[in-house]
């Protein structure tokens, strides 16, 4: 697992925005736990959060519109009357 | 050997780089001293000096590492780093020069200090907030000069 430092202080000899794996942070003496808790690093997997979500409503938008739109209807049908 | 005065040194504990914040450092190292004398074990005068004399051999060593930081409250700086540390084993490398390579000249110590004790807040009006620690040391001190 990759983790980025997010911290300004220098993590495994790394500076900010440089990425680390798992093994870096253990050869060099450190506790992954410890330096997310710390705010020092963050997992680097997490930034992909954003592009996953996106993905997600776009293949759910067909099938909600389908669903959505006799619901609709019926209920300005219901409200006409 | 030319002297060196300290301007650089390289501090990381648990992996995080702390020099900027800290001001001094001293690791030490002690040994027990065992006495050994014996009867039999008395050497004859030589000089000046008394036939009968204590002899002594090495012990156990005990090491630690004293560090005065300079306080800072900011996310993920001083306190941050070392209050979540305290009652447990951090892995500390102290070098002399920082961003020179690891020789003879430049010798790498690592260690395992025990993060015993530790002053949040120190420091008189007018004064720079400053933590003054002795962590004792866990294990040997590997010196690295390669």
């Amino acid at each position: 697992m990759e983790y980025v430092v997010i911290s300004n202080t220098k993590v495994c000899g790394k500076v900010k925005d440089e990425k680390l794996t798992k093994d870096d942070i253990l050869s060099a003496g450190g506790n992954v736990e410890f330096l997310l808790a710390a705010g020092h690093i963050k997992a680097a997997n997490a930034a992909k959060v954003t592009p996953a979500v996106k993905e997600v409503p776009q293949a759910l938008q067909v099938t909600q519109q389908e669903e959505y739109f006799p619901v609709f209807n019926s209920v300005n049908n219901e409200q006409g009357e | 050997m030319a002297r060196i005065v300290l301007t650089n040194v390289e501090v990381t504990i648990g992996a995080v780089n702390l020099s900027n914040h800290i001001a001094s450092v001293t690791l030490g190292s002690t040994y027990d001293v065992i006495e050994t004398t014996a009867f039999a074990g008395v050497t004859g005068a030589s000089g000046n000096v008394p036939a009968a004399a204590k002899t002594r051999t090495a012990g156990l060593v005990d090491n630690s590492v004293t560090f005065e930081f300079h306080q800072d409250f900011a996310a993920s700086q001083v306190e941050a780093t070392i209050y979540p540390l305290l009652g447990t084993e951090a892995v500390v490398t102290v070098q002399p020069e920082f961003g020179t390579a690891t020789t003879v000249t430049n010798p790498l110590y690592t260690f395992t200090a025990v993060v015993s004790e530790w002053t949040p807040l120190n420091g008189a009006v007018g004064e720079l907030a400053t933590a003054s620690v002795t962590w004792p040391i866990t294990g040997p001190v590997v010196k690295t000069t390669s």
